[in-house]
């Protein structure tokens, strides 16, 4: 039962993500304060010296805050015309090769692309509605952190990453299928294992992209209804995120590490020069120097996320 | 000059000092939910505008307590009392306690015009129920000097209430700020801040 003058759990959590969200703004505007915009300050300060009143510097804040907003605003109309022309030629290209794939003059590669530009496109065409509008019913910056708020009920952010994640099962769908035309063309000895190996990490990091995805949403849901804080959620983001990184950058270590074991096999059965194993080695240790690097921020990550839990 | 704010390290300085400083507020307004969490949010606010520029104090509860009593005074200040039935308040009660938001409502209006000294002691003693041994261990006081400031304190306070303080009937029981008024007795009423 809540005691008299305890806080309450909504109101603490409610603050919480008032003050979060505070915090990050002011850091935003804190960081935005360009030499320019100093010139700016120093240029309305001699204004005022000359004369023309405090009402004249509060007129033209205003107008340069609209300047600032409907410049965004045309920026962004002009990027969703340009994506709404890319789209329909898009969809144009893709009824061409669909003509003559059904006539057997395009192939399962090429009807492969296709689909993967035409879904981009139409993504890209959806994202951007989506940040137009949120720019006019919130008068900023679209926001894309699970922690944003939702904008006079709606939320923005989830139906970003719906857009996305659909986009993410069509991407890893095409790349499961070009993995399986790929595994046939390795079984014919038509391309080594290490090369498939090369494709399937790329199939891993689609599927990764599908998962981490799913999870934002989660997490996302779990913000807004009170589960999570501000912090916790953005900090469970982040480890989602490195957790792919981390898998993604071991697969690929462990492949440059048998493909360095095969160059210096033909190094020392002399069909490979030796400056060729060299520039593996020089690879190999950059990519453990990324794994080591993300291993440690996963670490970083899951112990502030305990502490802050 | 403004600093970049550390997110990470505010929210856990908030969630560390959340319990107390509500506690504290929510009796100095007598339980009145709604006007604590007002005057809590305002505190916090106030605290992300001076500490990028000042720096986290060293003792940030302490801070965050100073500046809602400036901020519960300034609310105070704007209020206008009426008489409030005496059943309510009995401040010639040496033991007194504003339990209720009427009650604190009248008192907090009547510390607002006391020193700060003088309002941490009434706080202490009739608001958080501490002793005056205990005020005087953590002031580094005498009993008998905590007794004696107290006393005048207290003085002080019951000549600025006895004039709002009238023997009248329970209805009279009020006290309003702006145009909103909390009633008597009713812990979920609130008293809005004006301005």
């Amino acid at each position: 039962m809540l005691e008299r003058h305890d806080p309450g759990e909504q109101f603490v959590h409610n603050l919480e993500w008032l003050i979060g969200g505070e915090i990050r703004r002011r850091n935003r505007a804190a960081a935005a304060v360009s030499p320019l915009w100093r010139m700016v300050q120093v240029a309305a300060v001699v204004i005022v010296s000359m004369g023309l009143g405090a009402a004249a510097m509060g007129a033209s804040y205003q107008i340069e805050d609209s300047w600032r907003r409907d410049l965004r605003l045309a920026d962004l109309e002009v990027r969703l015309e340009l994506a709404r022309a890319r789209l329909e030629l898009v969809a144009e290209e893709a009824a061409g090769v669909e003509r003559r794939a059904a006539v057997g003059t395009a192939g399962v590669e090429e009807r492969g692309q296709m689909n993967m530009q035409l879904a981009d496109a139409e993504a890209r065409v959806r994202l951007l509605e989506l940040e137009l509008e949120e720019v006019r019913a919130s008068g900023r910056e679209p926001l894309g952190e699970v922690s944003s708020p939702a904008v006079r009920g709606r939320d923005f952010v989830s139906e970003r990453l719906e857009v996305e994640l659909e986009l993410a099962a069509q991407m890893l769908e095409l790349v499961r299928g070009e993995v399986e035309r790929q595994s046939t063309l390795q079984e014919v000895g038509a391309m080594t294992a290490l090369q498939l190996d090369a494709v399937r990490i790329a199939l891993i990091e689609h599927e990764h992209r599908l998962a981490s995805l799913q999870q934002r949403l989660a997490i996302r849901g779990d913000f807004l209804d009170g589960r999570v804080a501000a912090v916790e959620a953005e900090l469970m983001v982040r480890i989602v995120d490195t957790e792919a990184l981390v898998d993604v950058a071991r697969r690929r270590f462990d492949l440059m590490q048998r493909e360095l074991e095969t160059v210096q096999e033909r190094v020392r059965s002399g069909t490979e020069r030796s400056i060729a194993a060299g520039q593996y080695e020089l690879a190999l240790a950059e990519a453990e120097a990324s794994l080591r690097l993300a291993e440690v921020e996963l670490d970083v990550l899951r112990r502030e996320l305990r502490r802050q839990q | 000059m403004s600093r970049h704010l550390p997110e990470g390290e505010l929210i856990l300085l908030y969630r560390n000092t959340i319990g107390p400083l509500y506690a504290y507020v929510s009796r100095r307004v007598g339980g009145d939910r709604g006007l604590a969490q007002d005057i809590v949010q305002d505190t916090w606010m106030r605290a992300l505008d001076a500490w990028p520029r000042r720096g986290t104090p060293d003792e940030p509860l302490v801070w965050l307590r100073h500046v809602a009593r400036n901020v519960l005074a300034s609310h105070f200040r704007r209020a206008r009392p009426q008489p409030v039935d005496p059943a309510t308040l009995d401040i010639h009660d040496e033991r007194f306690t504003p339990d209720t938001p009427d009650a604190a409502a009248l008192v907090s209006w009547g510390l607002a015009g006391l020193r700060p000294r003088q309002v941490e002691l009434i706080e202490a003693f009739h608001f958080e129920g501490r002793s005056v041994a205990e005020i005087a261990a953590d002031s580094g006081l005498s009993e008998r000097a905590v007794e004696g400031r107290l006393r005048r304190a207290r003085a002080k306070l019951k000549k600025k209430l006895t004039r709002v303080i009238r023997a009248s009937g329970p209805s009279a029981g009020r006290l309003t700020t702006g145009t909103t008024e909390t009633t008597g007795g009713n812990q979920d009423a609130r008293t809005t801040r004006s301005g």
